[in-house]
Protein backbone atom coordinates (compact mmCIF):
# COMPACT_ATOMS: atom_id res chain seq x y z
CA UNK A 1 0.00 0.00 0.00
CA UNK A 2 1.59 3.13 -1.05
CA UNK A 3 1.52 6.12 1.51
CA UNK A 4 1.91 9.82 1.24
CA UNK A 5 4.32 11.19 3.39
CA UNK A 6 4.15 12.70 6.37
CA UNK A 7 5.92 15.69 7.35
CA UNK A 8 7.66 17.77 10.12
CA UNK A 9 8.34 21.18 9.87
CA UNK A 10 10.19 23.04 12.44
CA UNK A 11 11.07 26.66 12.78
CA UNK A 12 12.15 27.10 9.62
CA UNK A 13 12.61 30.83 8.80
CA UNK A 14 13.63 32.16 5.26
CA UNK A 15 15.04 35.38 4.23
CA UNK A 16 16.28 37.16 1.21
CA UNK A 17 18.82 39.80 2.04
CA UNK A 18 17.22 41.78 4.96
CA UNK A 19 13.71 41.03 3.91
CA UNK A 20 12.00 37.72 5.85
CA UNK A 21 9.70 35.94 3.99
CA UNK A 22 8.62 33.28 6.91
CA UNK A 23 9.08 33.68 10.48
CA UNK A 24 10.40 30.21 12.57
CA UNK A 25 7.20 28.39 11.59
CA UNK A 26 6.04 25.05 13.07
CA UNK A 27 3.65 22.53 11.23
CA UNK A 28 3.16 18.88 11.68
CA UNK A 29 0.98 16.85 8.74
CA UNK A 30 -0.07 13.75 8.62
CA UNK A 31 0.36 11.23 6.28
CA UNK A 32 -1.96 11.38 3.40
CA UNK A 33 -3.58 15.02 3.98
CA UNK A 34 -4.58 17.39 2.05
CA UNK A 35 -3.74 20.95 3.19
CA UNK A 36 -4.72 24.07 1.85
CA UNK A 37 -2.64 27.23 1.99
CA UNK A 38 -4.46 30.73 1.71
CA UNK A 39 -3.28 33.91 2.31
CA UNK A 40 -2.70 37.24 0.70
CA UNK A 41 0.06 37.76 -2.17
CA UNK A 42 2.74 37.94 -0.36
CA UNK A 43 2.54 36.40 2.33
CA UNK A 44 4.97 33.81 1.85
CA UNK A 45 2.98 30.35 0.91
CA UNK A 46 4.90 30.41 -2.40
CA UNK A 47 8.11 30.62 -0.69
CA UNK A 48 7.39 27.81 1.65
CA UNK A 49 6.17 25.92 -0.95
CA UNK A 50 9.68 26.03 -2.67
CA UNK A 51 11.19 25.07 0.77
CA UNK A 52 9.07 21.97 0.45
CA UNK A 53 10.11 21.34 -3.13
CA UNK A 54 13.62 21.60 -2.15
CA UNK A 55 13.88 24.16 -4.88
CA UNK A 56 15.06 26.67 -1.59
CA UNK A 57 16.74 26.08 1.67
CA UNK A 58 15.41 27.66 4.57
CA UNK A 59 17.43 29.89 6.15
CA UNK A 60 16.98 28.30 9.71
CA UNK A 61 14.80 25.28 10.98
CA UNK A 62 14.72 21.71 9.12
CA UNK A 63 11.91 20.08 7.17
CA UNK A 64 11.62 16.58 7.65
CA UNK A 65 9.41 14.22 5.29
CA UNK A 66 9.10 11.04 6.79
CA UNK A 67 11.76 11.71 9.17
CA UNK A 68 14.05 12.10 6.47
CA UNK A 69 15.88 15.55 6.48
CA UNK A 70 15.05 17.72 3.09
CA UNK A 71 17.94 18.76 1.31
CA UNK A 72 17.32 19.55 -2.10
CA UNK A 73 15.51 18.31 -4.92
CA UNK A 74 13.46 14.88 -3.78
CA UNK A 75 12.29 12.39 -6.38
CA UNK A 76 9.26 11.79 -3.30
CA UNK A 77 7.70 15.29 -3.52
CA UNK A 78 6.24 16.57 -7.43
CA UNK A 79 5.46 19.93 -7.83
CA UNK A 80 2.54 20.95 -10.18
CA UNK A 81 3.29 24.87 -11.03
CA UNK A 82 0.99 27.96 -12.12
CA UNK A 83 1.94 26.98 -15.69
CA UNK A 84 1.70 24.22 -17.09
CA UNK A 85 5.36 24.28 -17.81
CA UNK A 86 4.97 21.17 -20.70
CA UNK A 87 8.11 21.40 -22.79
CA UNK A 88 6.38 21.91 -26.49
CA UNK A 89 8.96 20.05 -28.12
CA UNK A 90 7.31 16.87 -26.66
CA UNK A 91 4.45 15.10 -27.58
CA UNK A 92 1.84 14.97 -24.87
CA UNK A 93 2.90 11.47 -24.02
CA UNK A 94 6.61 12.27 -23.62
CA UNK A 95 5.78 15.18 -21.49
CA UNK A 96 4.07 12.50 -19.06
CA UNK A 97 7.42 10.11 -19.46
CA UNK A 98 9.93 13.43 -17.87
CA UNK A 99 7.70 11.90 -14.52
CA UNK A 100 9.98 8.87 -14.97
CA UNK A 101 13.20 10.50 -15.87
CA UNK A 102 14.84 9.70 -12.43
CA UNK A 103 13.29 6.11 -12.58
CA UNK A 104 16.69 4.12 -14.26
CA UNK A 105 15.15 0.78 -13.97
CA UNK A 106 12.07 1.10 -16.57
CA UNK A 107 12.70 0.21 -19.90
CA UNK A 108 11.50 2.76 -22.68
CA UNK A 109 8.51 0.53 -23.66
CA UNK A 110 7.25 0.21 -19.88
CA UNK A 111 7.63 4.25 -19.45
CA UNK A 112 5.28 4.57 -22.76
CA UNK A 113 3.20 2.07 -20.82
CA UNK A 114 2.99 3.93 -18.12
CA UNK A 115 2.55 6.82 -19.53
CA UNK A 116 -0.65 5.94 -21.61
CA UNK A 117 -1.96 4.40 -18.44
CA UNK A 118 -1.69 7.68 -16.17
CA UNK A 119 -3.26 9.71 -18.85
CA UNK A 120 -6.01 7.87 -19.21
CA UNK A 121 -6.38 8.32 -15.20
CA UNK A 122 -6.32 12.28 -16.61
CA UNK A 123 -9.13 11.53 -19.07
CA UNK A 124 -6.62 12.29 -21.99
CA UNK A 125 -6.42 8.94 -23.68
CA UNK A 126 -6.16 9.16 -27.55
CA UNK A 127 -4.28 12.56 -27.22
CA UNK A 128 -0.84 11.41 -26.60
CA UNK A 129 0.91 11.88 -29.73
CA UNK A 130 -0.19 15.97 -29.91
CA UNK A 131 1.73 18.28 -29.37
CA UNK A 132 0.89 20.49 -26.10
CA UNK A 133 0.07 23.80 -27.93
CA UNK A 134 -2.78 22.54 -29.53
CA UNK A 135 -4.22 21.42 -26.06
CA UNK A 136 -6.38 23.77 -24.24
CA UNK A 137 -5.32 25.22 -20.73
CA UNK A 138 -7.17 22.57 -18.57
CA UNK A 139 -6.20 19.70 -21.01
CA UNK A 140 -2.12 21.49 -20.52
CA UNK A 141 -2.88 21.27 -16.64
CA UNK A 142 -4.26 17.25 -16.46
CA UNK A 143 -0.68 16.66 -18.56
CA UNK A 144 0.87 18.20 -15.92
CA UNK A 145 -0.72 16.79 -12.88
CA UNK A 146 0.12 13.40 -14.90
CA UNK A 147 3.83 13.84 -15.42
CA UNK A 148 3.47 15.24 -11.39
CA UNK A 149 2.04 11.82 -10.20
CA UNK A 150 3.16 9.50 -12.76
CA UNK A 151 6.32 8.30 -10.37
CA UNK A 152 3.59 7.91 -7.25
CA UNK A 153 4.87 10.77 -5.36
CA UNK A 154 4.91 10.73 -1.90
CA UNK A 155 4.27 14.65 -1.42
CA UNK A 156 2.71 16.98 -3.95
CA UNK A 157 3.12 20.33 -3.98
CA UNK A 158 0.34 22.47 -6.05
CA UNK A 159 1.02 26.06 -6.29
CA UNK A 160 -1.42 27.69 -7.65
CA UNK A 161 -2.34 25.41 -10.15
CA UNK A 162 -5.46 26.11 -11.50
CA UNK A 163 -5.50 29.89 -11.10
CA UNK A 164 -5.48 30.62 -15.03
CA UNK A 165 -8.70 28.54 -15.86
CA UNK A 166 -12.08 29.34 -16.11
CA UNK A 167 -14.41 28.47 -13.38
CA UNK A 168 -16.44 25.06 -15.28
CA UNK A 169 -12.95 23.69 -16.04
CA UNK A 170 -11.92 24.50 -12.49
CA UNK A 171 -14.69 22.36 -10.71
CA UNK A 172 -14.00 19.28 -13.17
CA UNK A 173 -9.89 19.39 -12.07
CA UNK A 174 -11.39 19.80 -8.81
CA UNK A 175 -12.85 16.43 -9.15
CA UNK A 176 -9.59 14.80 -10.94
CA UNK A 177 -7.48 16.77 -8.19
CA UNK A 178 -9.83 14.51 -5.11
CA UNK A 179 -10.21 11.34 -7.38
CA UNK A 180 -6.26 10.61 -7.65
CA UNK A 181 -5.81 11.85 -4.27
CA UNK A 182 -8.17 8.81 -3.18
CA UNK A 183 -6.79 6.74 -5.62
CA UNK A 184 -3.01 7.40 -5.14
CA UNK A 185 -3.19 8.67 -1.23
CA UNK A 186 -0.56 11.07 -1.84
CA UNK A 187 -0.32 13.98 1.45
CA UNK A 188 -0.72 17.40 -1.01
CA UNK A 189 -0.62 20.80 -0.29
CA UNK A 190 -2.44 23.35 -2.25
CA UNK A 191 -1.52 26.86 -2.36
CA UNK A 192 -4.42 28.91 -3.49
CA UNK A 193 -5.85 32.77 -3.04
CA UNK A 194 -9.53 30.91 -3.61
CA UNK A 195 -10.73 30.25 -0.06
CA UNK A 196 -13.63 28.30 -1.55
CA UNK A 197 -11.25 25.86 -3.60
CA UNK A 198 -9.47 25.65 -0.25
CA UNK A 199 -12.76 24.31 1.35
CA UNK A 200 -13.53 22.05 -1.50
CA UNK A 201 -10.87 19.83 -1.37
CA UNK A 202 -8.60 19.92 1.76
CA UNK A 203 -8.92 18.52 4.63
CA UNK A 204 -7.38 21.20 6.76
CA UNK A 205 -6.68 24.92 5.99
CA UNK A 206 -3.58 26.85 6.95
CA UNK A 207 -3.64 30.65 6.64
CA UNK A 208 -0.45 32.11 6.38
CA UNK A 209 0.00 35.89 7.06
CA UNK A 210 3.47 37.77 7.54
CA UNK A 211 5.56 34.59 6.95
CA UNK A 212 3.68 33.47 10.56
CA UNK A 213 0.49 30.39 10.51
CA UNK A 214 -2.09 32.72 11.85
CA UNK A 215 -4.91 30.35 11.03
CA UNK A 216 -4.99 26.41 11.29
CA UNK A 217 -8.88 25.06 10.49
CA UNK A 218 -9.67 21.27 9.98
CA UNK A 219 -12.32 20.95 7.45
CA UNK A 220 -14.46 18.46 8.71
CA UNK A 221 -17.32 18.69 6.05
CA UNK A 222 -18.30 15.15 4.02
CA UNK A 223 -16.85 15.32 0.26
CA UNK A 224 -17.94 15.76 -2.29
CA UNK A 225 -18.38 19.47 -0.76
CA UNK A 226 -21.04 21.63 -2.65
CA UNK A 227 -20.93 25.11 -3.15
CA UNK A 228 -24.35 25.21 -1.30
CA UNK A 229 -23.98 23.51 1.79
CA UNK A 230 -24.45 26.01 4.50
CA UNK A 231 -21.73 24.36 6.40
CA UNK A 232 -18.89 25.01 3.17
CA UNK A 233 -20.14 28.49 3.01
CA UNK A 234 -20.55 29.38 6.85
CA UNK A 235 -16.72 28.42 7.10
CA UNK A 236 -15.98 30.09 3.45
CA UNK A 237 -17.01 33.61 5.43
CA UNK A 238 -15.22 32.91 8.66
CA UNK A 239 -12.01 32.60 6.93
CA UNK A 240 -12.69 35.42 4.85
CA UNK A 241 -13.51 37.47 7.81
CA UNK A 242 -10.42 36.82 8.94
CA UNK A 243 -7.77 37.33 6.17
CA UNK A 244 -9.49 41.00 5.77
CA UNK A 245 -9.62 41.88 9.08
CA UNK A 246 -5.95 42.41 9.73
CA UNK B 1 -12.17 27.63 -56.24
CA UNK B 2 -9.67 26.07 -58.03
CA UNK B 3 -9.38 28.08 -60.67
CA UNK B 4 -8.93 30.87 -58.50
CA UNK B 5 -5.91 29.28 -56.50
CA UNK B 6 -3.76 27.96 -60.19
CA UNK B 7 -4.52 32.16 -60.79
CA UNK B 8 -2.79 32.78 -57.89
CA UNK B 9 -0.11 30.49 -58.39
CA UNK B 10 0.46 31.85 -61.58
CA UNK B 11 0.08 35.73 -60.69
CA UNK B 12 3.44 36.55 -59.44
CA UNK B 13 5.37 35.00 -62.08
CA UNK B 14 3.97 37.43 -64.71
CA UNK B 15 6.02 40.29 -63.90
CA UNK B 16 9.65 37.72 -64.32
CA UNK B 17 7.97 36.52 -67.57
CA UNK B 18 7.08 39.59 -68.80
CA UNK B 19 10.47 41.13 -68.17
CA UNK B 20 12.34 38.53 -69.66
CA UNK B 21 10.02 38.36 -72.73
CA UNK B 22 11.22 42.04 -72.94
CA UNK B 23 14.89 41.64 -72.13
CA UNK B 24 14.76 39.00 -75.46
CA UNK B 25 13.23 41.11 -77.86
CA UNK B 26 15.35 44.58 -76.27
CA UNK B 27 18.49 42.47 -77.36
CA UNK B 28 17.79 40.12 -80.18
CA UNK B 29 16.76 43.12 -82.04
CA UNK B 30 19.81 44.77 -81.30
CA UNK B 31 17.63 47.78 -79.67
CA UNK B 32 19.88 47.38 -76.76
CA UNK B 33 23.49 46.61 -77.62
CA UNK B 34 23.56 42.70 -77.17
CA UNK B 35 27.41 42.70 -76.48
CA UNK B 36 26.58 44.28 -73.17
CA UNK B 37 23.07 42.21 -72.97
CA UNK B 38 23.04 38.96 -74.66
CA UNK B 39 19.95 37.65 -74.52
CA UNK B 40 18.30 35.18 -72.69
CA UNK B 41 18.85 32.33 -75.37
CA UNK B 42 22.72 33.34 -75.48
CA UNK B 43 23.14 32.69 -72.03
CA UNK B 44 20.86 29.79 -71.58
CA UNK B 45 23.50 28.56 -74.95
CA UNK B 46 26.25 29.48 -72.83
CA UNK B 47 25.08 27.33 -69.98
CA UNK B 48 24.97 24.52 -72.14
CA UNK B 49 28.42 24.92 -73.43
CA UNK B 50 30.43 25.04 -70.40
CA UNK B 51 28.25 22.59 -68.79
CA UNK B 52 29.58 20.42 -71.48
CA UNK B 53 33.31 21.69 -71.09
CA UNK B 54 33.46 20.50 -67.84
CA UNK B 55 34.36 24.25 -66.90
CA UNK B 56 30.97 25.30 -64.79
CA UNK B 57 31.38 22.36 -62.97
CA UNK B 58 34.73 22.72 -61.97
CA UNK B 59 34.34 26.01 -61.00
CA UNK B 60 30.98 25.25 -58.77
CA UNK B 61 32.31 22.15 -56.99
CA UNK B 62 35.47 24.65 -55.65
CA UNK B 63 32.90 27.53 -54.49
CA UNK B 64 30.54 25.26 -53.19
CA UNK B 65 33.51 22.96 -50.98
CA UNK B 66 34.53 26.26 -50.00
CA UNK B 67 31.25 27.59 -48.58
CA UNK B 68 30.85 24.67 -46.99
CA UNK B 69 34.13 24.62 -45.52
CA UNK B 70 33.80 27.68 -44.36
CA UNK B 71 30.39 27.28 -42.86
CA UNK B 72 31.64 24.16 -40.84
CA UNK B 73 34.32 25.82 -39.24
CA UNK B 74 32.69 28.75 -38.84
CA UNK B 75 29.34 28.18 -38.04
CA UNK B 76 31.21 25.71 -35.30
CA UNK B 77 33.08 27.91 -34.00
CA UNK B 78 30.73 30.61 -33.54
CA UNK B 79 27.58 27.73 -32.10
CA UNK B 80 30.24 26.54 -29.67
CA UNK B 81 31.23 30.19 -28.14
CA UNK B 82 27.36 30.88 -28.09
CA UNK B 83 26.84 26.98 -25.96
CA UNK B 84 29.67 28.06 -23.61
CA UNK B 85 28.91 31.41 -22.76
CA UNK B 86 25.34 31.05 -22.94
CA UNK B 87 25.45 28.25 -20.55
CA UNK B 88 28.32 29.46 -18.22
CA UNK B 89 27.91 32.75 -17.31
CA UNK B 90 31.42 33.54 -16.36
CA UNK B 91 32.54 32.40 -20.26
CA UNK B 92 29.95 34.86 -21.19
CA UNK B 93 31.16 38.05 -19.04
CA UNK B 94 34.60 36.81 -20.32
CA UNK B 95 34.46 36.57 -23.94
CA UNK B 96 31.25 38.19 -24.83
CA UNK B 97 32.05 41.71 -25.09
CA UNK B 98 35.79 41.08 -26.76
CA UNK B 99 33.35 38.85 -29.51
CA UNK B 100 31.02 42.10 -29.71
CA UNK B 101 33.98 43.90 -30.62
CA UNK B 102 35.73 41.91 -33.10
CA UNK B 103 32.14 41.44 -34.92
CA UNK B 104 31.77 45.21 -35.39
CA UNK B 105 35.29 45.08 -37.67
CA UNK B 106 33.42 44.63 -41.14
CA UNK B 107 35.12 41.04 -42.41
CA UNK B 108 35.59 42.15 -45.92
CA UNK B 109 37.88 44.92 -44.86
CA UNK B 110 40.08 42.15 -43.84
CA UNK B 111 40.76 41.19 -47.36
CA UNK B 112 43.86 43.25 -48.10
CA UNK B 113 45.39 41.76 -44.57
CA UNK B 114 44.52 38.68 -45.58
CA UNK B 115 45.92 38.40 -49.13
CA UNK B 116 49.21 39.73 -47.49
CA UNK B 117 48.96 36.76 -44.82
CA UNK B 118 47.44 33.89 -46.35
CA UNK B 119 48.09 34.96 -50.23
CA UNK B 120 44.90 33.96 -52.61
CA UNK B 121 44.83 30.24 -51.81
CA UNK B 122 42.17 28.27 -49.95
CA UNK B 123 42.91 29.27 -46.76
CA UNK B 124 42.66 32.50 -47.36
CA UNK B 125 38.91 32.05 -49.09
CA UNK B 126 37.73 29.77 -46.17
CA UNK B 127 39.00 32.16 -43.66
CA UNK B 128 37.12 34.94 -44.64
CA UNK B 129 33.71 32.81 -45.04
CA UNK B 130 34.73 31.11 -41.76
CA UNK B 131 34.92 34.65 -39.80
CA UNK B 132 31.52 35.93 -42.07
CA UNK B 133 29.37 32.92 -40.93
CA UNK B 134 30.83 32.68 -37.18
CA UNK B 135 29.15 35.68 -35.58
CA UNK B 136 25.51 35.69 -36.73
CA UNK B 137 25.43 32.01 -35.40
CA UNK B 138 27.63 33.05 -32.23
CA UNK B 139 25.41 35.66 -31.61
CA UNK B 140 21.76 34.00 -32.09
CA UNK B 141 22.82 30.88 -30.34
CA UNK B 142 24.16 33.15 -26.99
CA UNK B 143 20.76 34.39 -27.14
CA UNK B 144 18.55 31.45 -27.77
CA UNK B 145 20.19 29.77 -25.06
CA UNK B 146 19.87 32.75 -22.56
CA UNK B 147 16.48 32.91 -23.36
CA UNK B 148 15.22 29.65 -22.76
CA UNK B 149 12.32 29.86 -20.94
CA UNK B 150 13.42 29.42 -16.67
CA UNK B 151 10.28 27.76 -15.59
CA UNK B 152 10.95 24.99 -18.08
CA UNK B 153 14.54 24.45 -16.68
CA UNK B 154 12.94 24.62 -13.08
CA UNK B 155 10.76 22.27 -13.98
CA UNK B 156 13.45 19.55 -15.18
CA UNK B 157 15.53 20.03 -12.36
CA UNK B 158 12.48 18.99 -10.06
CA UNK B 159 12.24 16.24 -12.30
CA UNK B 160 15.72 15.25 -11.68
CA UNK B 161 17.27 16.10 -14.80
CA UNK B 162 20.76 16.34 -14.40
CA UNK B 163 23.09 18.65 -16.74
CA UNK B 164 23.52 16.53 -20.23
CA UNK B 165 20.01 15.52 -19.85
CA UNK B 166 18.98 19.07 -19.10
CA UNK B 167 20.89 20.36 -22.12
CA UNK B 168 19.46 17.99 -24.28
CA UNK B 169 15.78 17.74 -23.46
CA UNK B 170 14.81 21.68 -22.24
CA UNK B 171 18.18 23.91 -23.71
CA UNK B 172 19.06 23.20 -26.97
CA UNK B 173 15.83 22.33 -28.15
CA UNK B 174 14.63 25.60 -26.40
CA UNK B 175 17.70 27.65 -28.19
CA UNK B 176 16.95 25.91 -31.68
CA UNK B 177 14.55 28.64 -33.04
CA UNK B 178 17.07 30.90 -32.46
CA UNK B 179 19.76 29.09 -33.61
CA UNK B 180 17.96 28.90 -36.84
CA UNK B 181 17.81 32.46 -37.34
CA UNK B 182 21.02 32.57 -37.17
CA UNK B 183 21.77 29.59 -39.65
CA UNK B 184 19.78 31.28 -42.02
CA UNK B 185 21.93 34.65 -41.79
CA UNK B 186 24.42 33.02 -42.10
CA UNK B 187 24.04 31.37 -45.32
CA UNK B 188 23.42 34.71 -46.84
CA UNK B 189 26.62 35.69 -45.22
CA UNK B 190 28.57 32.78 -46.77
CA UNK B 191 27.64 33.44 -50.33
CA UNK B 192 28.24 37.40 -50.27
CA UNK B 193 31.39 36.89 -48.46
CA UNK B 194 32.57 33.44 -50.91
CA UNK B 195 31.53 36.11 -54.14
CA UNK B 196 33.96 39.42 -53.12
CA UNK B 197 36.34 37.01 -51.63
CA UNK B 198 36.32 35.49 -55.28
CA UNK B 199 35.85 37.86 -57.43
CA UNK B 200 38.56 40.23 -55.91
CA UNK B 201 41.49 37.23 -55.20
CA UNK B 202 41.30 34.48 -56.57
CA UNK B 203 42.27 31.65 -59.49
CA UNK B 204 38.91 28.83 -59.37
CA UNK B 205 35.66 29.49 -58.81
CA UNK B 206 32.56 31.00 -59.48
CA UNK B 207 33.43 34.31 -59.13
CA UNK B 208 36.96 33.63 -60.62
CA UNK B 209 34.60 32.78 -63.95
CA UNK B 210 33.03 35.85 -63.91
CA UNK B 211 36.13 38.19 -63.29
CA UNK B 212 38.22 36.29 -66.00
CA UNK B 213 35.08 36.64 -68.45
CA UNK B 214 35.72 40.79 -67.76
CA UNK B 215 38.80 40.23 -69.59
CA UNK B 216 37.07 38.45 -72.49
CA UNK B 217 34.20 40.86 -72.85
CA UNK B 218 32.52 37.63 -72.46
CA UNK B 219 29.09 39.39 -70.78
CA UNK B 220 27.02 36.15 -71.04
CA UNK B 221 29.29 34.33 -68.51
CA UNK B 222 29.38 37.11 -66.44
CA UNK B 223 25.55 37.13 -66.04
CA UNK B 224 25.35 33.41 -65.91
CA UNK B 225 27.67 33.78 -63.02
CA UNK B 226 25.49 35.70 -61.50
CA UNK B 227 22.31 33.81 -62.22
CA UNK B 228 24.11 30.81 -60.62
CA UNK B 229 24.91 32.91 -57.34
CA UNK B 230 21.19 33.69 -57.26
CA UNK B 231 20.32 29.85 -57.30
CA UNK B 232 22.79 28.91 -55.04
CA UNK B 233 21.97 31.43 -52.60
CA UNK B 234 18.28 30.26 -52.96
CA UNK B 235 19.22 26.88 -52.86
CA UNK B 236 20.92 26.85 -49.55
CA UNK B 237 18.28 29.31 -47.89
CA UNK B 238 15.00 26.63 -49.72
CA UNK B 239 17.05 23.57 -47.45
CA UNK B 240 17.48 25.71 -44.31
CA UNK B 241 14.12 26.31 -44.55
CA UNK B 242 13.52 22.44 -45.26
CA UNK B 243 15.26 21.46 -41.71
CA UNK B 244 14.02 24.00 -40.22
CA UNK B 245 10.54 22.81 -40.63
CA UNK B 246 11.59 19.56 -39.82
CA UNK B 247 13.46 19.56 -36.57
CA UNK B 248 10.49 22.77 -35.68
CA UNK B 249 7.42 21.10 -36.23
CA UNK B 250 6.47 20.94 -32.73
CA UNK B 251 6.11 25.15 -32.82
CA UNK B 252 3.11 26.53 -33.67
CA UNK B 253 4.18 28.89 -36.43
CA UNK B 254 5.17 25.95 -38.11
CA UNK B 255 2.63 23.53 -37.56
CA UNK B 256 0.02 25.36 -39.51
CA UNK B 257 1.13 24.46 -42.81
CA UNK B 258 0.63 21.41 -42.45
Amino acid sequence: MEQGAGLQVTQISKSFGSVSVLEKLDLTVQQGEFISIVGRSGCGKSTFLRLLAGLDEPTTGEIQLNEQRIKGINPEVRVMFQESRLLPWMTVVENVEIGLNDQASLSKEEKRNQALKMLEQVGLKGRENEWPHVLSGGQKQRVSLARALISRPKLLLLDEPLGALDAFTRLEMHQLILKLWNEHRFTAFLVTHDVAEAISLADRILLLEKGKIAMDLPVEIERPREREDHHVSELETKVIRRVMHT
Amino acid sequence: MKKNKTMEGIVPWVLPLLLLILWQIASSSEWIPSRLFPAPTVIVQTFIEELQSGILLHHLGISTYRALVGLLIGGGIGFILGLINGLFPFAGKFFDSTIQMIRNVPHLALIPLIIIWLGIGETAKIFLVSLGVLFPIYVNTYHGIRTVDRGLIEMGRVYGLRSWELFRKIILPGALPSIFVGLRYALGLMWLTLIVAETIASDSGIGYMAMNAREFMKTDVIILSIIIYALLGKLADVLAKVIEEKTLKWHPSYAKQK
